[in-house]
């Protein structure tokens, strides 16, 4: 695989972060792209030549470089031929759009966050310290954080970037993690790592195993507990004993008591499990929300009885800059329903018809290709 | 009950007696889908905010 490191230097402009914590990355990076149509006053303005494909080309990568931090490492050769990688799948149809040409082209490129694909890892490597990993190749914008103890890191076959690296962690969150504050690993330890690494453990999809009900109370425990500590809200944080923010702790929650790990970003956690009905919350379920005058995604953990309806909530609030328990009631007061979800199902729980929903499965898992935002 | 991706005409599954308000995600083209209202049942594409 050719890569230009000219593709995506020092120029790549700093911003829109490849990973927003509690933001959708996979809404966005599956989101088809187009190009914003000339403002009515600008019509007059626009040349009606045809763009050359080397322009078009560029604009293109100048796009996707917007989005991710770098453009994908794709080089057009004077010959009009297409070299190099993507970053995330969704980049194929967006790129076939402003390049129809290259559609052919572009489905046989290699995706740098396919995990499977041998083209496209870097390398490893593993926290020895609590590990900020941002939004973009530059900026303090945090996107999560990894801990001593989490699952290595994956690095991706993208050029450094402003003294980062495009990293992606096992729950397939893509950001950027500073060089050389990891150790990297062996060849024998590279492959153990990379079949790990495919292995998850994912959260459940378009399902809610069983579960025991004393893990879920212990995973309720832990939730309260982190409340009345009032752990602080950090944008990106993900050290419960420094701080978090409201996707980190669901994520947090789960891995620690059911050992499998969520998606970093709110939007991408709705996905998980099984799609209840608000009125069939039970403890331990997800809820997802935004603010009142707001868009954003939020969640939280519904808690109560083991088994049994929930009427509480806990979450890492924003305006209380804190994690905080409250009633659903109150959380609706300055929340509006978007979505609920069950990760494990307590054999204590009763199956009501308002917990009928007939969710989708999805067979796909987070390393194949998709980034979060 | 099912709905089409009004983005890319995907079944979309959602529940028989949805919320206003309501996100549902298109798992062919990852689309979110807004439940506008309930009847008849409507979805639109739903725009998050940076945050």
């Amino acid at each position: 695989m050719k890569t230009s490191p000219a593709s995506f230097g020092a120029s790549a402009p700093a911003g829109r972060d490849a990973s927003r914590p509690g933001r959708s990355r996979s809404r966005v990076s599956r989101r088809p792209g187009s190009a914003e149509p000339p403002a009515a006053s600008d019509v007059s303005a626009v040349s009606t030549a045809p763009a050359k494909p080397a322009d078009r080309f560029a604009a293109a990568l100048a796009v996707e470089a917007e989005r991710y931090g770098a453009p994908p490492p794709l080089t057009l050769d004077p010959a009009g031929a297409l070299s190099g990688a993507l970053v995330v799948g969704s980049q194929r149809p967006r790129l076939a759009k402003a390049l129809p040409e290259l559609a052919a082209e572009l489905e046989r490129c290699a995706v740098l966050a396919d995990a499977a694909d041998p083209r496209t890892t870097a390398g490893w490597s593993v926290a020895r310290l609590r590990t900020p990993l941002f939004a973009g190749p530059t900026g303090d914008k945090l996107a999560t954080e990894i801990l001593p103890g989490d699952p290595p890191i994956r690095w991706l076959k993208l050029e450094p970037v402003g003294g980062r690296r495009l990293v992606q962690t096992v729950a397939g969150t893509l950001a950027w993690a500073p060089l050389g504050h990891n150790r990297a690993l062996s060849a024998e330890q590279d492959r153990q790592r990379l079949a790990d690494f495919l292995a998850g453990p994912l959260a459940p999809r378009g399902s809610s195993p069983p579960a025991e009900p004393a893990a879920i109370a212990a995973l309720l425990g832990e939730a309260r507990d982190w409340a009345r500590h009032a752990i602080p809200y950090i944008l990106g944080g993900a050290d419960p004993s420094r701080g978090i923010d409201c996707s980190a702790l669901t994520q947090r929650l789960f891995q620690r008591h059911f050992g499998f790990w969520l998606p970093r970003h709110s939007s991408d956690q709705k996905r998980c499990g099984r799609r209840i009905g608000r009125r069939a919350l039970q403890a331990g379920d997800l809820v997802f929300a935004t603010a009142r005058a707001r868009r954003i995604f939020h969640v939280g953990l519904a808690v109560g009885p083991v088994g049994g309806a929930a009427g509480r909530v806990v979450h890492a609030c924003l305006t209380e800059e804190r994690v905080v328990e409250e009633s659903l009631d109150s959380f609706f007061q300055r929340y509006t329903f978007r979505a609920a979800t069950r990760l494990v199902t307590s054999p204590d729980t009763a199956e009501t018809a308002t917990d009928s929903h007939a969710g989708e499965s999805h067979a796909g898992d987070n390393h194949a290709g998709e980034i979060h935002e | 009950m099912s709905f089409d991706c009004v983005v890319c005409g995907s079944a979309v599954s959602i529940a028989e007696a949805p919320e206003v308000g309501e996100i549902y995600d298109c798992e062919e083209c990852g689309v979110e889908l807004e439940v506008c209202s309930c009847a008849p049942v409507k979805l639109d594409v739903f725009e998050e905010e940076e945050k």
